[in-house]
């Protein structure tokens, strides 16, 4: 499907929710609180799609797959998946098939596993901030998102994959188009399907190439595992590769704008993660919470619902606005709007609840943690962010930059 | 302490730590008894999947309470 830019132009963005609205990209909380507040269950006749914002009900909606199921997709569009052409991937199933497939992958984020991973993202982080060191001591404005807020997750799928380092400049161009297909249909569809085909093209020579040459690294592991007595066919496994690449390169990417932008707020508690490293990891939840990357993601019903006395009849896609949800003050408090480092979290809703929480959740909290860890001790607070230069993503269900300039002081 | 904390050696997958995703479930071969009690989060969890706390438990919400001289078998499922 192709709409004219012209013809994008012409439509009107539902007042309420809308998350192609330019107003609610730029700013989507005023939204959001007025959702939870007017509107807990609001359904939005443009894209037909109904719309959790409370914490309590998209928790309870994300933990019952039997009737929330992702075998729809996972956007308020209804035929997300055949309009991609995207592989089958298991973050568009449901249990038992979720399971059996996820499990296949499990073996990559055992506690063993992700403790190697550390030397190599630490070295990498290392070397990534001393190069920025080195260009800003030559007057160069640093753009924190190329030089190591995307570079950081993409190193870090692309070693868990197996793909070798001279081909890892492919992956952001793919996770770009692919994400920002999800953001907007109407508009960059044959983009995200000229990236899937690139993806398709590049995973399949490397399944071939694994089956003939097996190594230790994951792709391999797909070609070895058994489903039901069956092999992955290489379609299966690009599945498996679409989901680590869409979900795991520009999340992080996108969590580091946002941190930044949120430190940037509240330099007290910047300075005090800099002082003290032992607050980090709770810091990188708060502000896991405060700004979600994943702005929602939806689900579609397996029969009827009912929410504050409206049926959402079966058959339904609904959106559950995670960001909204994560700064609900019914569960979080009146200072939810508030970043606080030191804020008690048990389960924010960042990284989805249920049984397709995200996989990669402990690796990504490693890559933050390091991340924070070497920026404090190597850059401190000698930085300024340039946000008069700063891009946003124009994305409805991601939220991070495109570009963000900072420039260090030495 | 939690047995996925306890036991790395075990090498147990795991995701969310939270009783919310089922990733680390694992089997109950011996010594269940010994094992803490689970609580609603987990049972709702392992319901997904439909297992019941008798047979399957997730490691990172369940503790050894039996003592030291209790065994306690589990094997990581392979669903």
């Amino acid at each position: 499907m192709k709409v004219t830019a012209t013809e994008a132009k012409t439509i009107e963005y539902d007042p309420i929710y809308d998350p192609f609205n330019p107003e609610l990209i730029a700013d989507p909380y005023p939204y959001y609180a007025r959702l939870r507040d007017e509107h807990p269950l609001y359904y939005n006749e443009r894209l037909d799609c109904y719309v959790l914002s409370r914490y309590d009900d998209i928790y309870r909606a994300l933990r019952k797959p039997q009737i929330f199921s992702s075998a729809q997709g996972l956007t308020p569009e209804k035929d997300e998946i055949s309009k991609l052409g995207i592989p089958p991937t298991f973050i568009m199933m449901d249990p038992p098939d979720h399971t059996r497939l996820r499990r296949l992958i499990t073996k990559a984020f055992t506690p063993d596993t992700v403790k190697a991973l550390e030397p190599k993202i630490r070295a990498f982080v290392v070397e990534r901030i001393e190069a920025m060191k080195t260009k800003a001591a030559d007057g160069e404005l640093i753009d924190l998102i190329p030089e190591i807020a995307s570079p950081l997750p993409t190193m870090v799928v692309a070693d868990i994959l197996g793909v070798p380092p001279e081909d890892r400049e492919k992956f952001d161009p793919w996770s770009d188009a692919i994400t920002s297909a999800s953001a907007d249909f109407t508009l960059d569809v044959e983009k995200a399907i000229g990236a899937v085909q690139g993806l398709v093209t590049y995973f399949g020579g490397m399944c071939q190439a694994r089956r003939a040459n097996p190594t230790g690294d994951m792709i391999t592991k797909l070609t070895q595992a058994e489903v039901d007595g069956e092999t992955l066919s290489d379609w299966d496994i690009l599945g498996f590769c679409f989901v680590m690449i869409a979900g795991g390169n520009d999340t992080t990417s996108n969590f580091i704008g946002n941190s930044t932008e949120q430190l940037d707020k509240y330099p007290d508690q910047r300075r005090e993660m800099i002082e003290n490293p032992a607050c980090i990891p709770n810091a990188v939840e708060e502000l896991l919470r405060i700004e979600s990357v994943v702005q929602g993601l939806s689900r579609t019903t397996t029969e009827n619902v009912e929410y504050y006395g409206t049926t959402i009849p079966a058959g339904s896609k609904v959106h559950n606005l995670y960001a909204s949800g994560n700064r609900d003050p019914r569960h979080w408090g009146d200072d939810a709007d508030e970043l606080d480092i030191h804020r008690e979290i048990d389960k924010h809703l960042s990284f989805a609840q249920g049984p397709h929480f995200c996989i990669g959740a402990h690796v990504a909290r490693l890559m933050i943690r390091i991340y924070f860890e070497e920026m404090g001790a190597r850059i401190g607070e000698r930085y300024e962010v340039d946000w008069d230069n700063a891009e946003r993503r124009k994305s409805g269900f991601t939220r991070g930059y495109t570009k963000l300039p900072i420039r260090i002081n030495l | 302490m939690d047995i996925t904390d306890a036991h790395p050696a075990a090498d147990v997958p795991y995701s969310c730590r939270a009783a919310t995703c089922g990733t680390c479930r694992v089997e109950v071969v011996e010594g269940g008894d010994a094992l803490s009690v689970a609580e609603l989060d987990e049972i709702e969890v392992l319901d997904i999947f439909g297992d019941s706390p008798e047979d399957v438990r997730l490691c990172c919400q369940s503790k050894v309470v039996g003592g030291a001289s209790t065994r306690v078998t589990l094997r990581v499922c392979d669903d």
